[in-house]
């Protein structure tokens, strides 16, 4: 097999109907078009899942790393885990750190695709090159944590295991994929694309080495790296308090989602910040893979007895302020629920705080929630329901299809405050003062998430009312930010410490022996965002401009309190942002890519493909 | 005549980069909040995050004391 730098040259094959696995050689024009991780999914599922059921045997679940993961570089340890997402019907990913990605390539795989269904619940065993389907039938119906240390237990600590919880068993379509005791490939529902093919774990060692195309200048500019990242005098606030901190200050621009996303500023978040969670639960910090800023929290929360990792920012966010539960003890609690469960917290988040307000309008009464009170502020309330989400159990098996679901279900209006785009529930951003952000929202490719591009503060230092200029900035970081998920880096080092980019673009060429520019690669990260797009347009015939834009409830209800009092979106700014946006990007006003534009990225059968349709 | 403070101002990631510079030296009347102290360092508050003094977290209404050293912390996102 011939070698490629910074790659174990090897995809493993997994078709669970079969039983059989097998591995093929990493393709050359994968390599070189598509980089990795983010990159290598998308082209996967592009060509593999044409018409495929999500939650059907069909559709491919895709572990892949990229050309950085596993090497000496800060925080190179990111997998990003891909399927025809069940909760929108569009590519769907998320992407983990853990130990998972470097672990991967050290069994001498850059990526594992998964196809077909098992007829009773299996696991996949990695050890090298011995690779296995067995019985998973102790650890089914057991909580994500809970069987992640079963199976430490039964085969040693250094395996990196994937795991999901019952939430995913029962193809609930925000369910997770955990790993490392507390970390999770949050959103889009690969956990339920997991479940469906009736696989709990994924179990991975590996005792190989990584080929490196110059070993002095990767330790070189990777030491500078390290040097550089320990040397910001923001590296203690972040070990302290971790990625919590954003709350108070996202509360006071008036961003903090609270209630449901009626508001942008949330009373109670003194309960719940940073300096609650610092005093009074957080024991010890947590890294990944080969990073040393260890902005993971563990804590403890002694009244219920549990440990948790967080919560986060975006837990804290929806948990917290979406759900207005205003202790930190209980947004710890909430949190640790989830991850066992193993449901994304973000979308949880949402999907309670929405049934809460359907509640509290009379939209639904005791007679459709099992007899459960739903009030804001009530953590029993969320510990019950998400409990019924979990398991599918009464008023669960609606909110386990997500918001827009169950607006479609109970109606009344209702779906104009369920808060999402294309089915994906609105992570932790009240945007109705943010334009910028607001369109990140509404074009980012797996729905309404920020880590394509997080641009608020270009709001704040260009003016939260203005729409000039806010469509190129969120190009800009949409193709520079999962550029980070096509190499396998996470991007905190860049994001947290401001460490500057030409680091990543001289790291390439000594890592891969390839001479590409940083524009070079940027332009990869153009051609994947074109094909999800692409992909979307095949998938789901009329996917269009409407699909893109925000619900009813930023247009109409202005934000009661705090710095953005007052604050809508006007449907003309909307109209504005993506005129500009299809424009930038040489799509259609319809917003699709032209022909013109996917031949310019080197998508020509993808072009020919849309003609013919 | 009015009290002054001498600080340090130690800017975090992206916050140097703005101001084109990671460390500054000021001075200032002793009645200037940490938040006037980043406007001061050539920082929009709005991008500032969180306030450290000597390593302690605090609001951004908080006055320093003389000989301090106030690190500002930029708004990032997570995940």
């Amino acid at each position: 097999m011939e070698t490629i730098n910074g790659y174990a040259g090897k995809i493993l094959r997994v078709d669970l109907s079969s039983g059989e696995t097998w591995t093929e050689p990493l393709a050359p024009e994968l390599v070189e078009n598509y980089i990795g991780g983010r990159g290598f999914a998308a082209r996967i599922i592009y060509d593999e899942t044409k018409g495929a059921d999500p939650l059907g045997p069909e559709n491919r679940l895709v572990f892949a790393s990229g050309p950085f993961a596993g090497v000496f570089i800060p925080a190179g340890g990111k997998l990003t885990i891909a399927a025809k997402s069940p909760a929108t019907g569009l590519y769907g990913d998320a992407n983990i750190g853990g130990h998972i990605a470097a672990e991967l390539k050290y069994a001498g795989y850059d990526a594992i695709v998964i196809k077909g269904a098992a007829a009773k619940p299996v696991y996949l065993y990695i050890d090298d090159d011995k690779v296995e389907i067995r019985d998973a039938a102790p650890f089914w119906g057991t909580g994500a944590i809970e069987s992640e240390t079963a199976l430490k237990d039964e085969l040693g600590e250094e395996f990196q295991v994937c795991t999901i919880g019952q939430a995913g068993e029962n193809l609930v379509k925000y369910a997770c994929v955990s790993h490392d005791i507390g970390r999770q490939a949050g959103r889009t529902g690969v956990g339920a694309v997991m479940g469906s093919k009736n696989l709990k774990a994924v179990a991975v060692r590996g005792s190989q080495t990584v080929p490196v195309a110059d070993v002095d200048a990767l330790r070189r500019i990777g030491k500078e790296m390290l040097l550089k990242v320990k040397a910001d005098p923001g590296l203690q606030v972040w070990h302290d308090y971790g990625l919590t901190s954003v709350a108070t200050w996202a509360n006071s621009i008036g961003a903090f989602p609270t209630r449901n996303f009626r508001s942008g500023y949330f009373e109670g978040i003194e309960g719940i910040d940073h300096h609650a969670a610092k005093d009074r639960i957080i024991v010890g910090s947590k890294a990944c893979f080969g990073c040393p800023m260890a902005c993971g929290k563990f804590s403890r929360v002694k009244e219920r007895g549990v440990w948790v990792e967080g919560p986060e920012y975006e837990t804290t966010a929806l948990i917290g302020g979406n759900c207005a539960i205003d202790r930190i003890e209980d947004v710890a609690y909430a949190n640790y629920l989830c991850d066992e469960l193993g449901l994304d917290t973000i979308s949880a988040g949402n999907v309670v705080g929405f049934a809460m307000e359907c509640f509290e309008r009379g939209v639904i009464d005791e007679s459709q929630t099992d007899g459960l009170t739903l009030r804001f502020g009530d953590v029993k309330a969320f510990a019950a329901l998400v409990n019924k989400i979990a398991r599918r159990e009464g008023i669960g098996a609606i909110l386990a299809d997500g918001v827009r679901h169950a607006a479609a279900v109970w109606g009344q209006g209702s779906e104009a405050y369920a808060i999402q785009i294309k089915g994906l529930e609105w992570s932790g951003y009240e945007s109705r003062g943010a334009p910028a952000m607001m369109l990140a929202y509404m074009t980012a490719d797996i729905g309404a998430h920020h880590n394509r591009a997080w641009a608020i503060t270009f709001d704040m230092a260009q003016g939260r009312e203005k729409v000039e200029g806010k469509a190129a900035k969120v190009i800009e970081l949409q193709h520079i930010r999962p550029l980070f998920d096509c190499l396998g880096a996470c991007r905190l080092p860049w994001v947290e410490m401001g460490l500057d980019l030409a680091y990543y673009a001289q790291l390439f060429p000594a890592i891969t022996g390839r001479d590409r520019s940083w524009e070079d690669l940027l332009l990869v990260s153009e051609r994947v965002y074109n094909l999800t797009r692409a992909y979307a347009g095949r998938e789901m015939p009329g996917f269009g401009r409407a699909n893109d834009y925000p619900p009813e409830r930023f247009y109409t209800d202005p934000v009661p309190t705090g710095a953005t009092e007052g604050s809508l979106i006007t449907r003309e700014k909307i109209e504005q942002l993506l005129d500009d946006y299809y424009q930038l990007r040489g799509w259609t006003t319809d917003g699709m890519p032209t022909p013109a534009t996917l031949q310019r990225l080197g998508l020509g059968t993808v072009a020919e493909e849309m003609l013919a349709r | 005549m009015m009290a002054t403070v001498s600080l340090r101002v130690k800017l975090g990631g992206g916050l140097a980069a703005q101001a084109g510079t990671n460390e500054r030296a000021v001075t200032v009347p002793d009645t200037t909040t940490l938040r006037q102290v980043a406007e001061l360092a050539g920082v929009s508050p709005a991008l500032v995050m969180l306030y450290a003094v000597n390593g302690v977290v605090r609001p951004p209404s908080s006055l320093a004391s003389d000989g301090d050293e106030v690190t500002l912390i930029p708004a990032v996102s997570g995940g």
